[in-house]
């Protein structure tokens, strides 16, 4: 978590950015992801290599605080930061899936030397795969935008209850915790259903 | 249906699902039947995600952010899978860097178990950390290194690397569970050394010596692990020479922990640590609540003692080792692995160890009453100049291959310290590490560039190394094979160095490579070779004196070498060519040379040292040549010359052992001149120095020979002494020292000639006290062992003893009234006496062997009442004793021969024969 210093984008960019997102301009999302994309990225690399590794390590806590632990953050005001999150755990399930992505393609054997999967291995983890959720989390939003982008904070972004009703307050959708609450829910449930028994 | 009947359906369901969710489940179906009347598809969809929301209450994937789950299925999904040819079994560990399978070849009928580790991310620095692990492992094979098998790229890219999977426990479970013997113990670390030795010599510095890190397989093998981390010393690739912090704190050397440039040296701490464990285990610093305090202690506390935490005693030796590899300076802990495992070796064996507080009592305890303590200081010195030089040169080769300044180091090693030891008893092993250590950086050094003055180094070097390894003029370790291969190495080296351009510096190193080359073959009796290479060195050297400006160096290793040559042209107690006059005059030319350099350089120790070599190589020859008084002369002048130079430096062991000699040498000269009384004295103070080397340095060969040959000359003085008694003792003794050295080296022809040699100074000594059947034993193997020798080579000195022997078997024969056998061996010695005469050689001591064979024969012809023969051989050898006589060379047990041959052949005639 030391390496993040070199790189992190400074606190004026992600602001101006922010405002400008919140002005209408669509760019300047991508412009904020850029910016953050490499150290999240980095994180994230950090977080698979503490997964498979050092089994002490609590990567609840350690998503949890991911965003929080870039220095630019910690410069923002309230509704600067909400918004931030906001984008942060956006950019997250973009990482996460991308990751999945090529998971897969390993798996598939694209490269010189295949990993090939044992036949008599079933992968039942294939199931509540991170590409089979983005899918289904993307047809829940076609009727619960809200639901959805609860499931986009907590589960992809890992956002405690409290921080995914700050982001939704901020970008003008009225909420409580209880909503919040409920709302995951029910999402959970509908993507349980849409990916199938577990 | 409308787009806001859909609207209003997805409300429904989620409001109903809301509201029957927050019920009992068993009044959930009640609730749903009035809500949804007849609206079945409804009905349907909340009843599913209502059900499918138990499900996922009981579905740990929704606990936790999708990161987590990604990450295990990462994990789950490398466990799965077969990778290239190896099944992965089940993760066996995993670091800051990868993880490590146990895996199977698959397509392996014998299902080979290997390790297998992959990176974790194709995260750049990870993956060439990987590369790296796979380069360092590619150059190493050790016995105690587990081996690398295969390598290859998974398909997103991430390297990985195939091991030898070592079925085994980690080395500190290994000695708390088997609790193996303080001996056994210390062997295992030793190994462990060895195998850390050699990465060193790799030029790789492990950087993570640690327990785990080692296992200990079912047979009691160590194997080493985990180069993870490892550096390669002059790798390019290296961008920084500090640990970045990547090393397991508990076993960091402080520069480790202090972020300074790794060298050799951390490795050496690391295995002190080990070793402080191993022995006690506990760590050599208290236990820290952090890592910080941790690192603090490693920089600043001095180790606890290495029972204090365990409430025991270990031997102040063993407590010194572990605190010398504990050293916080990296220059003064032990200069090499090699060192740290050398002496532990002399700790068991009983031997004074090297790492010790320079004390004064601590010499005396171990050898009572020797005059040791500049021993123990002097190598503490070197330890500590090495230390340095290997620290400075692991960062030169990193920093911006700066190979001068190795290269001054490994000259330094080479040139100064290797000779600043060389006299220290028990220093020929260590010396043949350092010389052979800097060898490998000379010669890593001398492929990157074709620098003169570097290849000249290089064919000094292995001058050098070929003379500890078995050049008999030097300390050796009696390894003749090796030593001829290294001085062919100087040899060829020296030659393409001459053929580039043959300036006089290059001469020199050529001369000084043709020399060592002619040493060893001499050694072994290649006197042929020997003579041509000598031949060429003294043209080399020659030539270079006169290019080079007047210097001490050029000249002394043209009189060093004109002074060998002399001694295998005729020198006495050697293999020689039998030219005496061939001899002198070498001899002459050599000691020309030293006197001129004694005179220009006053202050100069070898130049002295030069002119004794040359006063009694003289002394040997002009005894050889007959001029008694000569000899006599020069050799209590060599004698004076050889005490005065030990006098000024105690501790030097050559110049004791050559204190020895000279002193045998002057008793043979006082022998010959009739004063063996005043001989005994002198032998006996040389075997009382001969046997405290022996003591200091038991691997030492020469010195065990030196011993031996020593005994012989007792056995001379006793004998001529009138005191067969104690002569029969010594004489026993020489032979089974000369036995077991000829045992170790049966290559060396001149130990076997001591064996020899041994055998014929028993049947003489026997024969004196009259225990005539063990005389005739020992003749008679002399004898065959002689014959044995000479059907390889024609050697005068072989030839001279074979004499001596078959003379000694004529007189035990006499004795035993077989006279006829006995006229056989003196037939036998005369012919061979006569061939020497013929030859122009042995002037004096061939001669006095045909005149002592012709009167033999006589004396047994008389005996079988062969007349005529009698007189006709008392008449020969009367006139070869008086040549002697006309020589003024007549050995004082034969003056009376002369006129027992007149009293002989005037009974005989007499008598009308």
């Amino acid at each position: 978590m030391h390496a993040i210093e070199n790189e992190s984008a400074a606190p004026g960019d992600i602001t101006r950015c922010l405002r400008d997102w919140r002005d209408g301009d669509e760019l300047a999302l991508d412009r904020l992801t850029a910016a953050v994309y490499r150290e999240l990225r980095r994180l994230a690399s950090a977080l698979f290599a503490a997964e498979s590794g050092d089994r002490t390590l609590q990567p609840t806590a350690l998503v949890h605080e991911l965003y929080l632990q870039l220095p630019s953050v910690q410069h923002l005001d309230w509704q600067s930061r909400a918004q931030f999150l906001g984008v942060a755990a956006r950019i997250m399930r973009n990482i996460l899936v991308d990751h999945a992505r090529k998971r897969h393609a390993a798996k598939r054997g694209g490269g010189a030397v295949p990993i090939i999967v044992d036949p008599l291995v079933d992968d039942p983890a294939l199931k509540s795969d991170v590409l089979v959720i983005n899918t289904a989390l993307d047809r829940l939003g076609e009727h619960y935008p809200r639901q959805s982008r609860v499931v986009e904070l907590r589960f992809f972004g890992g956002l405690t209850t409290e921080e995914t009703c700050e982001v939704l307050s901020a970008s003008g959708v009225e909420c409580s915790q209880r909503t919040v609450e409920r709302d995951w829910t029910f999402a959970r449930a509908w993507l349980q259903n849409a990916i199938g028994p577990s | 249906m409308p787009l806001d009947q859909a609207d209003s359906f997805w409300e429904r369901v989620e409001q109903l699902f809301q509201e029957a969710w927050d019920l009992e489940a068993g009044v959930r179906p009640r609730f749903l039947a009035s809500a949804c009347g007849d609206d079945e598809r409804l009905r349907h969809a909340v009843v599913d995600l209502l059900h499918a929301s138990t499900e996922a209450e009981a579905n740990p994937l929704w606990n936790e952010p999708a990161i987590q789950n990604e990450a295990r299925l990462l994990a789950a999904s490398d466990d799965a899978t077969t990778l290239d040819r190896y099944r992965l079994m089940e993760r066996i560990g995993a670091g800051g860097m990868g993880v490590v399978y146990k895996a199977v070849r698959a397509d392996d009928e014998f299902s080979k178990l290997v390790a297998v580790k992959i990176v974790q991310d194709s995260d750049p620095a990870m993956v060439a950390r990987l590369r790296q692990e796979r380069q360092i492992l590619a150059g190493l094979e050790h016995p105690h290194i587990a081996r690398l098998l295969d390598g290859g790229t998974t398909a997103d890219g991430r390297p990985f690397l195939v091991m030898e999977f070592v079925d085994g426990v980690s080395i500190d479970r290994y000695v708390a569970e088997r609790r193996p013997a303080l001996r056994e113990t210390l062997e295992l670390f030793r190994k462990i050394c060895s195998a850390v030795s050699y990465a060193h010599r790799n030029l790789i510095v492990h950087r993570d010596l640690k327990p785990g890190n080692i296992l200990v397989t079912a047979e009691g093998q160590p194997m080493l692990l985990d180069f993870g981390i490892a550096k390669l010393l002059d790798g390019s690739a290296q961008r920084t020479g500090t640990s970045g912090g990547a090393m397991t704190p508990e076993y960091a050397s402080p520069e480790q922990v202090l972020g300074a440039p790794i060298t050799t040296a951390s490795d050496i701490y690391s295995l002190g640590v080990l070793l402080y464990e191993l022995l006690s285990g506990a760590r050599p610093y208290r236990k820290s609540a952090t890592p910080l305090e941790l690192a603090q202690s490693i920089a600043s506390e001095h180790p606890q003692a290495l029972g204090a935490q365990a409430g025991r005693r270990f031997d102040g030796d063993l407590e010194n080792i572990v605190q010398v590899a504990l050293r916080k300076e990296p220059e003064r802990r032990y200069a090499s692995a090699d060192l740290l495992a050398e002496d532990l070796r002399l700790y068991v064996a009983g031997y004074p160890v090297i790492a010790r507080p320079a004390t004064r009592g601590y010499r005396a305890a171990k050898f009572v009453g020797r005059n040791k303590a500049p021993v123990a200081a002097l190598a503490l010195v070197l330890l500590a100049l090495l230390g340095g030089i290997a620290a400075t040169a692991w960062q030169a080769r990193i920093a911006n291959q700066r190979f001068n300044d190795v290269r001054q180091l490994a000259h330094a090693v080479v040139f100064e310290y290797h000779d600043a030891i060389e006299p220290l008893p028990g220093s020929t092993p260590v010396r043949q590490m350092l010389v052979r250590d800097a060898l490998i950086y000379l010669d890593k050094l001398s492929r990157q560039t074709g620098d003169p003055s570097l290849q000249r180094e290089l064919v000094e070097a292995y001058v050098k190394i070929g003379n500890v390894q078995g050049n008999s003029y030097y300390s050796n370790l009696g390894d003749t094979a090796g030593a001829l291969a290294s001085a062919r190495k100087a040899v060829g080296t020296g030659e393409r160095l001459v053929a580039r351009d043959a300036g006089g510096l290059n001469q020199r190193a050529l001369a000084s490579a043709y020399s060592s080359e002619a040493d060893i073959l001499y050694s072994t009796n290649d006197l042929a070779g020997a003579d041509q290479d000598y031949r060429k060195a003294v043209s080399l050297a020659e030539t270079a004196v006169r290019r080079l400006p007047p210097d001490l160096e050029t000249r002394r290793q043209l009189a060093g070498t004109l002074r060998n040559w002399g001694d295998m042209a005729g020198a006495e107690g050697m293999s020689n060519m039998g030219k005496p006059e061939v001899a002198l005059a070498r001899y002459r030319r050599s000691l020309d040379i030293a006197n001129e350099l004694v005179k220009e350089y006053p202050g100069s120790r070898p130049a002295k040292k030069d002119l004794y070599n040359g006063l009694q190589a003289l002394a040997e020859a002009e005894t050889t040549a007959g001029h008694r008084a000569a000899a006599e002369q020069q050799a209590r002048a060599a004698l004076a010359m050889i005490q005065e130079i030990s006098a000024a430096d105690r501790g030097n062991a050559i110049e004791k052992v050559e204190v020895a000699n000279m002193s045998t040498r002057l008793a043979q000269v006082l022998m010959d001149n009739a004063k063996p009384k005043e001989a005994v004295p002198l032998v006996l103070a040389a075997v009382s120095i001969m046997e405290t080397q022996v003591q200091a340095d038991p691997a030492n060969r020469t010195f065990r020979r030196n011993l031996a040959v020593t005994e012989l000359h007792v056995v001379n003085a006793l004998r001529k002494s009138g005191d067969p008694a104690h002569a029969l003792a010594h004489a026993q003794r020489a032979l089974v020292l000369s036995e077991e050295l000829s045992a170790a080296d049966r290559q060396n022809i001149e130990i076997l000639s001591d064996v020899a040699n041994c055998h014929l100074k028993l049947a003489q000594v026997l024969m004196d006290t009259h225990d005539f059947p063990a005389a005739l034993g020992n003749a008679m193997k002399s004898m065959a062992l002689l014959d044995g020798m000479l059907a390889r080579s024609k050697d005068t000195n072989l030839t001279r003893m074979r004499i001596r022997a078959a003379l000694a078997a004529g007189g035990i024969e006499m004795h035993m009234d077989r006279a006829a056998l006995a006229l056989g061996h003196y037939r036998q010695a005369g012919r061979a006496a006569e061939e020497i005469v013929a030859g122009g050689a042995g002037q004096v001591s061939a001669r006095t062997d045909l005149a002592r064979s012709r009167t033999g024969a006589a004396d047994a012809n008389q005996r079988l009442h062969r007349w005529r023969d009698a007189l006709d051989g008392y008449r020969s050898a009367r006139q070869t004793w008086s040549e002697l006589r006309g020589l003024n060379a007549l050995a004082p047990e034969d003056a009376a021969a002369i006129a027992r041959c007149d009293e002989k052949i005037k009974n005989l005639e007499r008598h009308g024969a």
